[in-house]
Order: C-alpha cells, then sequence, then structure tokens
C-alpha cells in the first residue's frame, strides 16, 4: 500500500535576527561634510591622528553629480599606516552565513607630488587581526591591484585607471577560506585562499587603508582614495534541494527525504494535514547544523499509510 | 621573472634601486606642472557606466537615481562585466580578460601622452629639458637630489638630440620591463585594527526605501 503523503516541501527562511542580508550600506549624502568627518560618523572610525588631519572626510560633488563621497588620503598624516573602518563582527558559523559579499565604488586619484603611495580595501576578523586584502598600488608600477592574503602579495595583473571611479566586488566565503574579485566587471581571480593568516575567519570589520610608502610619512603621495558607496551583504544559502527517499513512499517504509543544510541555521521540520496548522512534534525533526553542506536525513514513523501528510522545512538562524 | 624590482639600472642613473623605482614612476605617471593645493577626482564628471542612471539628463544623480543605483547592484555588476563579455556567454574567458586588461592599458598609455602633450608647453612634440624640469615631481626630486632631472633627461633622450619626443619617451615604456605576473611578494604588514570600545555594532535595519524613479538605464 502507498502512502497517501504529499511531500510539499515549503522552505521557509525565518530571520531570528538581522544579520544576514544586507549587513550595511553607505549613503554618504546623511554625513556632515567637511575634512575628518567620515571617521566618527555612522560608526566608522579610524586610527588615532586621523580625525584631526584632514586625510579623510566629507567632499560635496567632487565629481560633478555624484553628491557626497568619502576620501581618504592627499593631506600630510602623522603614520604611514591610516585607515577608515567600520565593525560588522559577523561570525558565519554562527550567524548562517557563510558568504560575505563587498561592493564598493572607489577610485585612486594619482599624485602630483612625486611620492606614490598604496591603498587597501582590507579584511580583519572579530579580534582585529588582519585577513586579507585588495591593494591597490600606486606605487608600484603601472596602477597595479594585488592579493593580499596575510602572507603574500600576488599580482592579479589586472590595473586600475586613476581618477576613474571602477566597482570592486568582493565575493568572500568564510568558511570555505575562498574568495573572487572583479575590478569593473574584470575578474581579478576566483575562488582562491581568502587568507593564509591562521586568523580565526570572522568578519570583524572592513577597512579603508593608505598606506605611505616612504618610511617618513612627510614625504606621503598627495594620491587619495575616493570611495562613493560601500554596501555589505551577508548572503544567506540558497534553497537546497531536497530528495525523497525513497522516490515512491511505500509501506513498510516510512517516508523521509533528505536535504543538504548550512552551519548556522537550524533546520526544523514540519508537518500539517489540512494547512490550517502546522505541528513540529515529530521525533527527531529538529536539525541543528554545524558543518558545512552537511547532508540531513529525515524519516517520518508517524506517519499513517491512509492519511495525506505534507511537510515543510523552516531553516532559522541558530540561536 | 624579470619586474621594476629586479630591473637592471638604467645606464647613466647610478641610484639604489628603490629611488630609480622611486624616480621611474614619477616618469610614468608624468605628473601634471604644478602640484595640487586643492583635490579633485579625474575629470570631475561622472563615468559611463554611472551616468546611465541620469534619468533625467540634469547633469548629475538625484537622491531618487542614486537610490536607484544602488538598488541595481547587481545589474550594475553585470552591465560591467558585459563590456567585456565579447561573446555573450555570461562569463569572462581568459581571452576577454587579456582583452580587457590590454583595453585599460592602452587608456592608461593614452592619457600619459596626453599629459605628455600637457607638459610640451611649446607643443613641437619634444620636450626639453626645462620643459621636463618643469614638471612639479621633478622639480621636487631635483631639490632633494641635485642633476637627477638631467640625468634622467639624458636617459630619455636615445638620440641625444636634447629633447625627448613622444617616441622616444613611449619607446622607454615599452621597453620597461614587463609589468609582473603572478608575481609573490610579502605584504606590507596590516596591524591589528584596534576595535572601538564598545559593543558589536548592532545589525541595521534596512533603510526604508526612497521613491525610486522607474527606468533606470536609459542606454
Amino acid at each position: 500500500m502507498f502512502f497517501r503523503v504529499l511531500a510539499v516541501i515549503a522552505l521557509l527562511v525565518a530571520h531570528t535576527r538581522a544579520d544576514t542580508g544586507l549587513l550595511y550600506s553607505t549613503d554618504f549624502d546623511d554625513f556632515p561634510l567637511g575634512p575628518n568627518q567620515w571617521s566618527g560618523t555612522d560608526d566608522w572610525f579610524g586610527n588615532p591622528g586621523s580625525g584631526s588631519l584632514g586625510i579623510q572626510g566629507i567632499d560635496e560633488n567632487i565629481i560633478a553629480g555624484l553628491g557626497k563621497s568619502a576620501f581618504l588620503g592627499f593631506n600630510e598624516p602623522e603614520s604611514r599606516w591610516n585607515y577608515v573602518a567600520l565593525v560588522f563582527n559577523h561570525d558565519s558559523a554562527t550567524e548562517g552565513s557563510a558568504l560575505i559579499e563587498v561592493d564598493t565604488l572607489i577610485g585612486i586619484q594619482d599624485s602630483t607630488n612625486g611620492q606614490h603611495d598604496s591603498f587597501f580595501v582590507a579584511l580583519y576578523n572579530e579580534e582585529g587581526s588582519f585577513l586579507a586584502a585588495i591593494q591597490f598600488s600606486n606605487e608600484k608600477q603601472f596602477y597595479q591591484i594585488w592579493r593580499d592574503d596575510g602572507i603574500t602579495l600576488t599580482d592579479t595583473t589586472v590595473n586600475f585607471i586613476p581618477g576613474e571611479l571602477q566597482l570592486l566586488v568582493l565575493k568572500i566565503n568564510l568558511l570555505n577560506n575562498l574568495w573572487s574579485a572583479e575590478h569593473d566587471g574584470i575578474p581579478l581571480f576566483a575562488d582562491e585562499t581568502f587568507t593564509n593568516s591562521n586568523k580565526p575567519r570572522t568578519l570583524g570589520s572592513l577597512s579603508y587603508e593608505w598606506q605611505i610608502t616612504d618610511v617618513n610619512p612627510a614625504n606621503h603621495g598627495d594620491n587619495w582614495m575616493l570611495v562613493a558607496d560601500c554596501q555589505v551583504w551577508a548572503v544567506p544559502p540558497g534553497i537546497p534541494e531536497i530528495e525523497l527517499t525513497p522516490l515512491h513512499f511505500s509501506a513498510p517504509s516510512p517516508p523521509g527525504f533528505e536535504f543538504t543544510a548550512e552551519p548556522g541555521w537550524t533546520y526544523q521540520i514540519e508537518y500539517t494535514h489540512s494547512f490550517a496548522d502546522w505541528n513540529n512534534d515529530l521525533p527527531n525533526s529538529t536539525f541543528v547544523i554545524t558543518e558545512p553542506t552537511q547532508k540531513v536525513q529525515f524519516i517520518d514513523p508517524s506517519a499513517l499509510p491512509t492519511q495525506t501528510r505534507f511537510y515543510r522545512i523552516v531553516r532559522s538562524i541558530t540561536p | 621573472m624579470k619586474n621594476l624590482r629586479n630591473a637592471n639600472p638604467l645606464p647613466g642613473v647610478s641610484l639604489n634601486n628603490n629611488t630609480m623605482f622611486r624616480l621611474l614612476f614619477i616618469l610614468l605617471a608624468l605628473p601634471s606642472l604644478a602640484l595640487a593645493d586643492e583635490r579633485t577626482f579625474g575629470n570631475g564628471t561622472l563615468p559611463e557606466h554611472l551616468a546611465i542612471y541620469d534619468a533625467d539628463d540634469s547633469g548629475g544623480l538625484s537622491d531618487e537615481e542614486l537610490q536607484v543605483l544602488r538598488e541595481d547592484r547587481t545589474q550594475r555588476q553585470h552591465r560591467l562585466r558585459n563590456r567585456w563579455d565579447l561573446d555573450r556567454d555570461g562569463a569572462i574567458s581568459d581571452s576577454e580578460r587579456e582583452a580587457a586588461k590590454a583595453k585599460i592599458r592602452k587608456t592608461i598609455e593614452d592619457r600619459r601622452v596626453r599629459r605628455f602633450n600637457e607638459v610640451d608647453l611649446d607643443q613641437n612634440g619634444q620636450l626639453t629639458l626645462a620643459e621636463f624640469s618643469n614638471i612639479a615631481a621633478v622639480t621636487q626630486a631635483e631639490t632633494r637630489n641635485p642633476g637627477l632631472a638631467k640625468r634622467i633627461f639624458s636617459n630619455l633622450d636615445g638620440d641625444k638630440n636634447s629633447t625627448v619626443s613622444t617616441r622616444e619617451f613611449l619607446l622607454k615604456l615599452d621597453t620597461l620591463p614587463p609589468p609582473v605576473v603572478e608575481a609573490q611578494i610579502p605584504p606590507v604588514v596590516h596591524p591589528k585594527v584596534p576595535l572601538p570600545a564598545k559593543p558589536a555594532k548592532p545589525a541595521k535595519p534596512a533603510k526604508p526605501a526612497k521613491p525610486a524613479k522607474p527606468a533606470s538605464p536609459r542606454r
């Protein structure tokens, strides 16, 4: 006898915390205008000294019609290494989003004073340790873009055009320690090791940085970085494919199915007979996932052969 | 592989590698005559991939148009990628990537020629030592290192006629070692970011969408 079980699987995503999806989107139009106004606004922070030297701030219409944008560089800094950063403290392993995507519209304006520096879009973990970066080298040859994994610096062989706004897109899989990047639509690299630093892989902060080439910060280039916008996304895993086991439920085998689940998420199997109420009281129907791409098998021994039963999987972030 | 870090010094220029490297770059970048006393960016106009969001042709992006731009994230990426995806198969092949890189290098080189022409004050296609020394960066370098401008100039002046032509300048560019390919070098050390003394940043709720204009890109 066949079970009259129709396994309708509706996957619902219930976010218990708003830590997936869009983590941050700049709106520099809300920032106060002027030097020293980037760091200190909307939770952005900079290195000591950066808040008073005019090395960072907010411009208006530096590109006609662009509205407000941020800058880093140009004026004399106190130190060789200068940054403006934003804290996320997002742990993929516990918050359910292994994939981080950064979209940022940036440009480097070249120097006129013969000194040339480097700029970075860098990622740090929750401890503040450096993980990886994209380096825009205005100092090394030919406006080159480099990939920094914390141990080695690798030439992407792609140039940036100084004085042009270009879109940098980073896709980082923190669990698998891989990342890909595009610059104005050109792949910089794909599925390369994200960090070799052996530090915990969490998204602690995103940092825009200016590294003075000369050992004396007074010999800085008057080059600078324009940041027009920045969006950071924590992309939840896609809807898993669900396989019924067996394909035709037949007595004496109870109905069941399996699917691939992602860490940071809890999967609850629910059922209904009428769609009026969903029940979650099946034995062994809650799956807390801690390992990447974990196979989950579920069997419902309580299903009656004469009863139509519908199932759904509710996915929620593990508290 | 040879690169600018391990290249042989140019004849007539007896400087350590770091200094030579920096000076070469001064020439490659050929900065404008004057030092910037205030910040400007590029030519100050919206690039094409942003100008398409200027739906009302106002010359700038209104709040609503900026909002459309932000919300158009995926399409914006695709549009940029499609510029290089010549066979329209949705992916950038190795050859398409090389073509894209070449186009960008050509853009950079064209700009260098333009800047050469800016420095060539009498527009005769030849840089004199005086014109060359007028470049702010060269002036600064000369101040720090007297005689340097003349030494670099002589090196560029291949036919020794006391002027540097565009051809000589570009020839010098062409004969420079090629960019590093897949080089791996130790990176600069990124110190720890001292996190601000406050609890973790709470996730921001999505901002309410501003009323968006209907059609975004015109082209």
